[in-house]
């Protein structure tokens, strides 16, 4: 492979105090990070949430309202989408529809003035990294959903950019389909090493896809981390509800410190913190709230945890290969996530654990991670 | 025996009582508009005497050509009597330029104005909006005295311009709507393949507005074909295009109304419409219909 296409050529991406506004509307509202060499950074968010609006600003298609934005060690805040070294992929595809598929890849490289020979090797390496040699003379409404994203990406892949952008890409295409570009990607991202910026509204996209994940709401990052990062330790409840499907349960009550030891105390339950990772260090009293994520509640009893309790199952909704039971955590509602197969949708009452090492706790004013 | 349908496969077709009010509507509206042209023809093709027996309807006893002949070259306007013929060059040296340009300066327009958002953008479109609304009347006197001042009126390029100027507004409306349906992410991505104004204006959006260029020239060629108003004012004498002349053709007889002659020049004045109409009028249908772009 032409080796222009690998990791030499990625680039750093560094957004600087960016702001995006329309009027009184703000888009984005000063924006702040980093995105390495090779990185697979994805913007994850509802919609609304300024992710698009973000990737456009770097790509140029929109201009800041405030602030900079550098790609490699230049600050290309005023150039042209063009002359910003970027590939980008649309969640439409956006192909030219009256080129074949060798032309809709070609585009960019003639646009350029680039020789033909380059052109024809180019496109053919693209085309054989994404499996489209055998189409290259196509239309774009000859292909499948799936062919034509995959000739939007290679028409960014022929580009040999420096930044690889992706609004929304796999939206489109059906589900088994968007898992099988899904795992492309991935592949595509380790053989190339470019820099990939991923924006999505699909978590499962997002934790399996990226090296870090930026969650936004309402034009600011809530959290920036690695997927773990932010499955274990959401840093706020808006993200600790975001992240993980079925969402985590709620508990509204009050941290209380006797000595050394603290306690969770609910509407009608009480959970000992013992081994609970506070992140200022030691615990603060006060109103809180305690996120438990169904997939965390222990049924398969160990007898080692500290707090077990048991409740009625209210009802039952089999997911295939898992379960989703609620019960009970004292007089709130609590969903529990099961393997199938323990037959636990067969019984009336269960009984359970939870380790408080793998619960979060959030600050009931301020929503922040405590 | 009584087979009681058993609900399988298709639905059986009904004709409903709506259905057939539906098809006596349309065949009434085809008489309707058919008939005049049915008289137009049978009547061209008649001699006068038979004319003069007053059976509007009647299908001629004795066809000829003899009027279609005299109305292409024979026919007098005025003291010239060289029939319609000279005005079809005319014509078309006024229509195909006025096509032409309004066609193409109006695709421009319109591109710029869907894609390329500049300040006051909102506000050239509202004003091409509202100047369609303006009866063209109102324009004429002072037009009569710029193009003198100038030195174009009565001059080709003079009534070329004239014909661009006031269809403009409309080219580049119906250019921009059609813009408007492009996905705004195809207009992305070439800009960031490089293309620049005209390069994607060449590259990727006038390949596919052939449907939209289609609906474009029939209306701007049938339009500036048609006007005779504007012809009468500005083209001059020298310019004079088919309708001028058939009008100077109807009315400038002297003794009795040759109405073959009359009805054979109307066709020929309308011919080339007519072809333009029944060669493109699929098009047509389709570039008014899908405005929305199928991949």
């Amino acid at each position: 492979m032409d080796n222009t296409l690998k990791k030499g050529k990625a680039k750093g991406v560094s957004v600087r105090k960016v702001r995006v506004s329309y009027g009184a509307v703000h888009v984005i509202r000063e924006l702040d990070f980093e995105i390495a060499r090779g990185e697979f950074i994805v913007l994850l968010g509802a919609s609304g949430c300024g992710k698009s609006t973000l990737l456009s600003v770097i790509a140029g298609l929109r201009d800041v309202s405030g602030g900079q934005i550098w790609i490699g060690d230049e600050n290309v805040t005023w150039h042209e989408p063009k002359d910003r070294d970027i590939g980008m992929v649309f969640q439409s595809y956006a192909l030219y529809p009256q080129m074949t598929v060798r032309g809709n890849l070609s585009f960019g490289l003639r646009m350029t003035g680039a020789d033909k020979a380059v052109i024809d090797k180019r496109v053919a390496e693209a085309a054989e990294i994404l499996q489209l040699t055998g189409l290259l003379e196509r239309k774009p409404r000859q292909l499948s959903g799936g062919q034509r994203q995959r000739v939007a990406i290679g028409r960014a892949l022929v580009r040999h950019a420096g930044v690889f952008l992706f609004d929304e890409p796999l939206s489109n295409l059906d589900a088994k389909l968007r898992t099988e570009l899904r795992g492309e990607l991935k592949r595509l991202h380790k053989q190339l090493g470019t820099t990939m910026i991923f924006v999505t509204h699909d978590q499962i996209e997002a934790l399996t896809l990226a090296d870090r994940i930026a969650v936004m709401e309402g034009g600011v990052i809530r959290q920036i981390g690695t997927p773990k990062e932010i499955y274990r330790h959401p840093q706020n409840r808006f993200v600790a509800g975001f992240i993980g499907s079925p969402g985590m349960n709620f508990f509204d009550g009050e941290v209380q410190v006797r000595g050394a030891e603290a306690r969770f105390s609910g509407r009608g339950f009480e959970l000992a913190l013992t081994g609970y990772d506070f992140a200022t260090g030691t615990p603060t009293p006060g109103k809180a709230v305690l996120g438990v994520r169904p997939e965390h509640v222990g049924t398969r009893l160990t007898g080692q945890s500290p707090f077990q309790a048991s409740s009625p199952i209210l009802s039952a909704e089999t997911m295939g290969a898992e379960t989703l039971l609620w019960a009970r955590l004292g007089e709130d509602p609590l969903s529990i996530r099961v393997d199938t197969l323990q037959g636990l949708d067969e019984v009336s009452r269960i009984t359970f654990e939870i380790d408080p090492a793998l619960v979060s706790l959030f600050d009931a004013q301020t929503g922040q991670r405590l | 025996m009584n087979h009681a349908a058993i609900p399988e496969g298709p639905k059986p077709r009904q004709i409903s009582a709506s259905r057939i009010a539906i098809y006596v509507f349309l065949g009434l509206s085809a008489v309707f508009f058919l008939l005049p042209v049915y008289v137009m023809i049978i009547t061209s093709l008649k001699p006068m005497a038979e004319i003069r027996t007053g059976n509007l309807f009647a299908f001629p006893k004795e066809i000829t050509l003899d009027a279609w002949a005299k109305a292409w070259s024979g026919a007098c306007t005025g003291r010239v009597c060289e029939g319609i013929r000279p005005g079809m060059l005319n014509s078309f040296k006024i229509a195909i330029p006025g096509t032409l340009f309004p066609v193409i300066v109006g695709a421009i327009n319109g591109y710029a104005l869907s894609f390329w958002r500049f300040r006051g953008a909102n506000l050239v479109f509202t004003m091409l909006l509202v100047s369609t609304f303006v009866p063209i009347q109102v324009f004429i006197f002072p037009l009569v005295r710029m193009m003198t001042a100038t030195g174009l009126y009565g001059t080709l390029p003079g009534i070329i311009l004239i014909h661009t100027g006031f269809t403009l507004p409309l080219t580049t409306l119906l250019f921009r709507n059609f813009y408007a349906s492009v996905p705004e992410e195809m207009f992305s991505a070439a800009r960031i393949d490089g293309g620049g104004f005209w390069s994607i204006f060449t590259y990727v959006l006038l390949p596919i507005s052939t449907p939209i260029v289609i609906v474009a020239v029939i209306l701007q060629f049938t339009g500036s074909w048609n006007d005779y108003l504007f012809a009468l004012i500005f083209a001059g004498r020298e310019n004079q295009p088919m309708t001028v002349l058939l009008t100077s053709i109807v009315t400038s007889q002297y003794g009795e109304k040759e109405y073959n002659m009359n009805m054979a020049a109307t066709m020929l004045a309308a011919m080339v419409p007519l072809i333009v109409y029944f060669a493109s009028g699929r098009w047509f249908v389709r570039g008014i219909s899908d405005g929305a772009l199928k991949g």
